[in-house]
């Protein structure tokens, strides 16, 4: 893993590349202007950080997430599995457990689906939000609600990431208002795809 | 499009699980029966700024803590009838702005807006030990959330939902008096305004002792079940100083010593659903918990509408607004065609027909798996006649995940017995290797 720092200028919304560049080009999400990042300062005390500096650091700590700031609604998903890559590389990085893991990819996969969905058409709305509430019970099924990490916190700090720009969170909320008025169920059996 | 649903093949024996391990309902899979025949529904209505997530993890916090029967035996499902608040895209700008303070250090973090909600969680928490100077800005942006509620709220209580405003729900409460079930409503926050007139609903339809509801945080005065309130429920004691609320119940610890809930979060506000009064490391969850199951083991059977339909793997109800006489056709795998001239098909029933106005009219499939047949079911209406101009109401609905889809038709000139317009067509299937049944639609 690449542990070297990031900087990032101010306010924007960077990350260290997974082949260990020291910079790189990043669209912003109003202006789609490109910012350049500068090379990371490795071993510098964190007293002598700028706070620029210090949130870069808490990214490569991972006390923080890294996420893909892209402009675009969808993002990056290069192996096209419905999951957000950087999404997709923390469940991999935080679950182990294989059964967890796909329920978390589940879950992923169901909220990415809310972003993407055409608020106008209540057909994928709803199959959208059938989706999301099968995956909410399949971490039910699949995290131990007394050990370890709990389902409610795995799901919303997926929700959180996926909604993490303003296009994206604007998109999830119209996708709300969609769902004003309507009524479900509670799936039986084993949800997990 | 084609919607794929998976039901388990059978589920007659649930076992319920919560205290240290996953949940888990699981089947008797040796049964020919498809489905759970239930006569008690949990239905839950949502408060303000509530998620899908969040309004599924209420959903599933109710039923881990009260079970799926009563103390009599009676099988119980829950529903859920959302509410959306508006509001939601100023939360957005407002964060924006907040977020672009301290020279926009934070800019562009829109993954902070949601964990902040709840108070502060692991991410908040980070910065605000890097970063103390946005303490000041978290409490600001924590003091509009709160007054946002407050306004959202306050609107409501103002001009509070007279009857049941959304069709769905209306249709949804129709079909629950036409299968004779009894309802426990659990409404939180804004969701008790919506709750009083489902109450009202309901009652005209299935009687008094069958219907319940127990208010969580209600800001109005009018309630019309046992109602559970915090001391510190920040929202409602700000709404005490506009208008008359209901008194307090329950005491919660003060902010910084109260528990992470059902989410591993806290809520300053004291207010939330999940972090507060489903809270099970507060006590005030015991007493929501104890009310709502005083409430469901004391509701009667409908005294009205009884036992009229029945609950199906799959079922169709058709409603519309105004006289006249509309028909449901079912055209089922085998070929039949199931219609008020020939109510018995082959795999299912039309149980219900209305020959004056409104409807409704409810068809079911079997959840017997040797009447149950693999194949399209194409969902078809005719206005035989007097309907010209009204519009219909068709609902799909499946024994365990509710309303699948809702869709509407206006109706042209009278055709008699021949189908005018085609709804759905239902298609049945069964998954060779798991022998799961599934269920999908266009």
């Amino acid at each position: 893993m690449n542990k070297t720092f990031c900087l990032m200028l101010a306010m924007l919304l960077a990350g260290c590349d997974s082949g260990g560049n020291t910079g790189f080009t990043y669209p912003t999400e109003d202006s789609q202007e490109s910012i350049q990042t500068e090379s990371p300062l490795p071993n510098q005390p964190s007293q002598d950080l700028s706070p620029a500096e210090k949130l870069a650091a808490l990214e490569a700590e991972k006390k923080l997430p890294k996420l893909d700031r892209n402009y675009e609604l969808a993002g990056v998903d290069e192996d096209n599995n419905g999951i957000r890559d950087d999404i997709d590389a923390y469940i991999q990085e935080n679950y182990s457990d294989p059964k967890q893991r796909a329920a978390a990819a589940q879950f992923a996969r169901s909220m990415q689906s809310i972003i993407l969905a055409d608020p106008e058409d209540m057909d994928q709305v709803r199959a959208a939000r059938r989706a999301s509430t099968r995956a909410t019970y399949c971490l039910y099924r699949t995290f131990d609600l007394k050990i370890g990490v709990q389902p409610g916190n795995v799901s919303s700090t997926i929700e959180a990431m996926t909604t993490n720009t303003k296009q994206r969170i604007k998109a999830y909320f119209r996708f709300h208002k969609s769902l004003d008025g309507t009524s479900w169920g509670s799936p039986e059996g084993d949800t997990c795809e | 499009m084609n919607k794929l649903y998976k039901y388990t093949s059978a589920v007659l024996v649930l076992l319920f699980t919560f205290s240290g391990h996953a949940y888990a309902n699981t089947s008797d899979v040796s049964s020919d029966n498809l489905c759970r025949n239930s006569k008690v529904v949990v239905a839950f209505m949502n408060g303000v700024f509530t998620t899908l997530p969040n309004a599924d993890k209420s959903k599933l916090a109710l039923e881990m803590a009260n079970g799926l029967t009563t103390e009599s035996g009676k099988e119980i499902r829950y529903e859920l009838l959302y509410n959306y608040t508006n509001g939601f895209e100023d939360l957005v700008e407002v964060f924006e702005q907040r977020l672009a303070e301290h020279g926009g250090l934070l800019a562009g973090r829109f993954e902070l807006l949601l964990e902040s909600l709840n108070g502060k969680s692991a991410w908040w928490e980070k910065i605000l030990e890097s970063f103390s100077f946005y303490e000041g800005t978290h409490h600001v942006w924590l003091d509009f959330y709160k007054t946002e509620m407050i306004h959202r709220y306050a609107s409501l209580i103002a001009n509070p939902p007279l009857d049941v405003n959304y069709n769905e729900h209306r249709v949804r409460i129709d079909n629950w008096a036409l299968e004779g079930m009894s309802v426990m409503l659990v409404a939180h926050s804004q969701g008790n305004l919506f709750a009083n007139a489902a109450y009202n609903y309901a009652v005209s339809q299935i009687g008094t002792g069958a219907v319940k509801v127990v208010h969580v945080a209600p800001a109005s005065v009018i309630t019309n079940g046992e109602h559970v309130l915090a001391d510190k429920d920040l929202v409602i004691k700000a709404l005490s100083l506009t208008g008359a609320v209901p008194p307090h119940t329950d005491t919660i610890p003060p902010y910084l010593l109260r528990p992470g809930g059902f989410n591993d979060q806290t809520d300053v506000l004291g207010h939330d659903f999940l972090e507060i009064y489903m809270n099970e490391a507060l006590d005030i969850s015991s007493a929501l918990v104890e009310k709502i199951q005083a409430g469901i083991n004391a509701l009667k059977e409908p005294d009205m509408n009884q036992g009229m339909a029945s609950s199906g793997f799959f079922t169709i109800t058709l409603t519309w607004d105004g006289e006249g006489d509309v028909d449901l056709h079912a055209y089922e795998p085998s070929g039949k065609q199931v219609y008020y001239a020939d109510k018995k098909g082959d795999s299912g029933f039309l149980d219900v027909d209305n020959t004056s106005a409104y409807g409704p009219e409810h068809y079911y499939a079997s959840c017997n798996k040797n009447e149950l047949r693999e194949g399209e079911y194409a969902i078809k209406l005719a206005n035989y006649e007097r309907a010209q101009g009204r519009t219909a109401t068709v609902q799909l609905a499946s024994w365990d995940e509710g309303v699948l889809s809702t869709r509407y038709h206006t109706f042209g000139a009278a055709t008699g017995s021949t189908p005018s317009a085609s709804i759905f067509n239902v298609v049945v299937s069964k998954d060779a290797e798991t022998q799961e049944y599934k269920l999908s639609y266009q």
